[in-house]
């Protein structure tokens, strides 16, 4: 009986995990292939005409985790890193109008068939954070991000999501061929969205590095197209760890997949922020534990990241092994 | 109706029964007036499952509508036929290592139940861990084929070990040589009813290579990118 019925339970989940590339796979049959044709000139008109002067010398583009419901609507959690880096890097356009999970970067509570309960969702999570419910919107996103790192989905996801940050920095005031370099700053999924949409923004000529706040990456072919990736994590963060697990271009014997050779040619630097988990408690936007030099957690955290982003090196928090 | 009900629980049960090789089933399987029904929607179900499951392609290459439609009949059929095939060589291999002759409609009827595991082909469109699945499910199938050839021919285990193998050995050998010819044949249909040329292979989405899905190479010309 309690084998059925976890039969029962794993033919469920598979169901879930099956009907999650559909989205994707029937936005590009109706009309991301047209949308990418389009992208694909305005990117070779962009360059072949002499580009205006840009009002940012960098831009960062956040990616949220998987509790994100749109663009814009992310955990409240998240919040404090966002406003910190608009704080702490003038001159720097810091964007957060891209929704990860979505090539056609329509938010959960768009016009879509479940919209009424993705907003349902999202005022119980407003009311309350920690509300059960809103471990749907993970588990929604969460299907997408390994839709983002399949080989055969990926590559038109990753158009997507890739014009959807074209689309964001066009919006500031980016110029393609002005030279002027592009960082996507992904939290937890929203890391390797990052690498996914990599592989089209690097080949549109964009100066591109990523920075990997805990993310759950993979072995990726847009690390191929990028300057540098930086990867920050936890030392109790089981889920960044699973990456490594799961995705079996990242196992020390990969020698040629994309990781391996980021690895080698010294474009991927990985580094032990701390004792930090991935979420509930001591994870990296608790305001609340404090690191031995007095610094909270999202303190350490967004001072990393703000330090990459200067070229300067990241002050961890010293884990006792 | 009831007639109805009744034969989807039979098709249940020989599911149930493949899928855990039950082979207790045997006797109530091989006296059932609608065996040959049975194992026909059986493998009816495996198809159309499986054809789900390799549906990416098509959706990458935005057939739609009838289009859609025609291109998972004929995979269908595709399908059935390499079936047909197996079942085939289980009787002359069968024949030849027993010495047994057994009715040809036995044999189609094992066949048809083994692709029972097929039935969950669908999963195949998991995220990640689908062409994994695939897998497991092909070698479910040929176990399933093991255990049901064992009982059809009532030989030992090992004896049911030669005939599988050679049998799923030979369908790979025919496999891999009908791989270059069927493609060409498909792409030649593929340009007569849209009209277009075949932009994606199934190899090229199962290469684990990146593609490019569009019909345009994205790489600028040299000098374009990063002035």
């Amino acid at each position: 009986m309690i084998v059925s019925l976890l039969a029962l339970l794993v033919v469920v989940v598979l169901l879930f995990l099956a009907v999650g590339p559909l989205e994707a796979l029937g936005w590009w049959r109706a009309e991301g292939a047209d949308e990418a044709v389009t992208t694909l000139a305005e990117i070779r008109a962009a360059h072949e005409s002499v580009p205006e002067p840009v009002p940012y010398s960098h831009y960062v583009v956040y990616l949220s985790g998987i509790g994100a419901i749109d663009g814009t609507s992310i955990p409240e959690e998240e919040q404090p890193l966002i406003e910190h880096l608009r704080g702490h890097l003038p001159g720097f356009a810091v964007l957060n109008d891209v929704f990860p999970y979505a090539p056609d970067n329509r938010g959960l509570t768009a016009a879509r068939p479940m919209a009424r309960m993705w907003s349902w969702i999202e005022k119980a999570r407003f009311a309350n954070p920690e509300a059960l419910v809103a471990m749907l919107v993970n588990a929604r996103n969460a299907i997408q991000l390994f839709v983002c790192a399949d080989r055969r989905y990926g590559p038109t996801y990753n158009i997507g999501t890739a014009q959807a940050i074209l689309h964001s920095l066009f919006r500031a005031g980016y110029q393609l061929g002005s030279d002027v370099p592009v960082t996507l700053v992904g939290w937890s999924g929203g890391g390797q969205i990052a690498l996914g949409a990599s592989w089209y923004l690097g080949r549109a000529g964009i100066p591109l590095t990523v920075v990997s706040l805990g993310g759950m990456l993979s072995d990726d072919y847009g690390i191929d197209e990028l300057q540098h990736l930086w990867h920050f994590r936890g030392s109790n963060d089981g889920l960044e760890k699973l990456g490594g697990v799961l995705f079996a271009g990242r196992w020390p014997g990969a020698v040629g997949s994309p990781w391996s050779r980021g690895l080698k040619e010294g474009r991927i630097s990985v580094y032990e922020l701390g004792p930090m988990q991935h979420n509930v408690t001591r994870h990296y936007f608790d305001t609340k534990t404090f690191a031995p030099d007095g610094r909270s957690y999202l303190e350490v955290s967004a001072e990393a990241i703000e330090a990459v982003l200067l070229g300067t090196e990241p002050k961890v928090i010293p884990v006792e092994k | 109706m009831a007639g109805f009900f009744a034969f989807l629980g039979d098709v249940g049960r020989a599911l149930w029964g493949a899928w855990t090789f039950d082979t207790s089933m045997a006797q109530w399987f091989g006296s059932h007036p609608d065996a040959l029904a049975i194992s026909a929607t059986v493998a009816v179900l495996a198809g159309a499952s499986t054809l789900l499951g390799n549906s990416v392609v098509l959706f990458l290459n935005r057939v739609k509508g009838w289009r859609f439609a025609l291109s998972l009949l004929l995979n269908g059929l595709g399908f059935v036929l390499l079936y047909l095939t197996q079942a085939v060589i289980v009787i002359a291999v069968g024949q030849l290592a027993t010495g047994r002759t057994v009715a040809w409609e036995t044999v189609v009827e094992a066949v048809m139940l083994a692709t029972a595991p097929l039935v969950f082909g669908f999963f195949e469109l998991v995220p990640y861990l689908g062409p994994g699945i695939a897998k497991l499910l092909q070698a479910w199938g040929v176990a399933a084929l093991l255990v049901i050839v064992q009982v059809v021919y009532s030989t030992s285990w090992w004896q049911a070990v030669w005939i599988t193998g050679i049998a799923w050995g030979v369908m790979q050998l025919v496999s891999w040589a009908l791989a270059k010819p069927l493609a060409a044949l498909g792409a030649w249909f593929w340009r007569l009813i849209s009209g277009k040329p075949v932009l994606l292979r199934p190899q090229d989405v199962l290469s684990g290579h990146q593609f490019m899905p569009v019909e345009f190479d994205f790489q600028l010309e040299p000098g374009e990118a990063g002035r």
